[in-house]
């Protein structure tokens, strides 16, 4: 891989503290003004030297044999991700991602490739222990990072109804490229039985390739104001639209968008 | 040595290929395959059993999400799982440094495994690249980044076990890892092609 234009020392000393993960706040502001690709290129490329690095001492150490139990577990939860998720447009033997389509690409196409992990949030569901802990977690997660996130994007969840639900506050979402983290707040979005449906967050960013990454699939479990992360499946770098599509279980890879709750469109500056 | 499982049935070259493909069992052949090394990189990586068993199972979810993007032609399939496996424990230890005041280095690990197991062929050639530009490091620059790449430990807390100050530490990794790449570049070691 080749880096575009003449490279910075300075901007390899950051790539190279960010692959190793050390790298400090103003850092992290110090790294936007780089141009985000090659940035993330040249991240790219030393978290492949840190991987082979890590190979080479690891073939003197000792193995280290996965736990039986973890392992049962593992291949539980792949019999899960193999019955939910769906095959993506991958032709046999091939092992490239799909091109690029066009940029009159909407909804409907464009999550075709995308969705293979949407039927993570759902298998993750079972593994995480304790709900009350979880949801104060998050709360203090998404808490800091409003409070250190200088490129922090937030906006207002808007129904696709307004007639219906005028004056209705049904939260927000809040995110941070640089951190690659963000969180939603909702109100007002209907319990869904998980069974026969579920929510799903789309992330539309046209700086990346115009097609909306998938931002997981997710449930509402109680009345009031629920917090959710964002699970960007891919890079998230200039979000304009997040998206709550209604799907079966699991997710979809091609949405019809019949039901399209909220959505929220960061302004653009 | 690292232990790589293998089914008799299975190609070294196609796990991911076939996990892109959705073939039955192929899933199973990818945990079989890969299990040691994952649970090698997210026990190094993390503070607790209880936090590596949440990442492994994380680790393989990502895995089979992004099978489809490997591209043999760019890399082995051990580089990939690899530097998966590294960039989620690395955000986890992100996201965890935000909440924790502490970064203590203590684990609640039992014990080191036992030495067992053998080398695969292909994690052997992929190290068989590196071993001859890490060599080229100073004795420091090579400590270093043993204790950070390897051995999963925070810059701050070598910088305590090798008393050499913080900013000593980091400017030895970042340049360290520096040369590394560029002494990959010089032997043509592909990149891998992987998105984030």
């Amino acid at each position: 891989m080749s880096f575009v234009g003449p490279v910075d020392f300075r901007m390899q000393e950051l790539a190279a503290g960010f692959s190793l993960g050390d790298v400090t706040e103003a850092e992290l502001h110090e790294i936007k003004s780089y141009e985000s690709k090659i940035f993330q290129a040249m991240v790219e490329r030393f978290e492949e030297v840190a991987a082979r690095t890590f190979l080479t001492f690891q073939e003197t150490a000792p193995a280290e044999p996965m736990p039986e139990e973890l392992s049962s577990r593992l291949k539980k939860m792949a019999q899960g991700f193999n019955k939910k998720s769906a095959i993506p447009n991958v032709a046999k033997g091939s092992n490239i991602a799909p091109p690029i389509a066009p940029s009159s690409i909407g909804l409907r196409e464009i999550a075709a490739w995308l969705c293979v992990a949407a039927s993570i949030a759902l298998v993750l569901s079972v593994w995480i222990p304790s709900k009350s802990d979880q949801i104060v977690s998050l709360q203090q997660q998404r808490d800091r990072l409003i409070t250190r996130a200088s490129d922090l994007v937030r906006s207002k969840w808007e129904s696709t109804a307004p007639d219906q639900m005028q004056g209705f506050e049904f939260g927000e979402v809040v995110w941070s490229s640089v951190s690659q983290q963000g969180f939603m707040t909702i109100r007002g979005l209907p319990i869904n039985d998980a069974t026969q449906e579920q929510y799903q967050l789309w992330i539309i960013d046209p700086s990346r390739d115009e097609k909306p990454v998938d931002g997981g699939v997710f449930d509402i479990a109680s009345v009031g104001e629920s917090i959710v992360p964002i699970q960007a499946k891919l890079r998230v770098n200039t979000p304009t639209v997040f998206a709550i599509t209604v799907e079966k279980p699991g997710g979809v890879v091609v949405s019809d968008q019949k039901r399209l709750p909220l959505l929220a469109e960061i302004a653009v500056n | 040595m690292l232990r790589v499982d293998q089914s008799p049935l299975q190609s070294i070259e196609s796990v991911l290929a076939q996990v892109a493909r959705r073939e039955p069992e192929s899933l199973n052949y990818c945990i079989e395959r890969y299990s040691s090394l994952v649970w090698s990189l997210a026990r190094r990586y993390s503070p607790s059993q209880a936090d590596a068993e949440d990442a492994v199972q994380e680790i393989f979810l990502e895995i089979w999400q992004k099978a489809d993007r490997f591209n043999p032609t760019l890399s082995a399939e051990t580089t990939f799982v690899t530097m998966i496996a590294r960039r989620r424990l690395i955000d986890r230890y992100r996201k965890q440094s935000r909440l924790l005041e502490t970064t203590s280095s203590e684990s609640d690990f039992d014990e080191q495994p036992d030495l067992t197991g053998s080398a695969s062929a292909e994690l052997m050639d992929e190290a068989a690249k590196a071993t001859r530009c890490l060599d080229s490091l100073v004795s420091n620059q090579r400590d270093i980044l043993r204790k950070s790449i390897h051995e999963g430990k925070s810059h701050s807390q070598i910088s305590t076990e090798l008393q050499m100050p913080l900013g000593s530490v980091k400017s030895f990794a970042r340049r360290g890892l520096i040369q590394l790449r560029h002494c990959m570049d010089k032997f043509s070691v592909a990149g891998t092609g992987i998105a984030s």
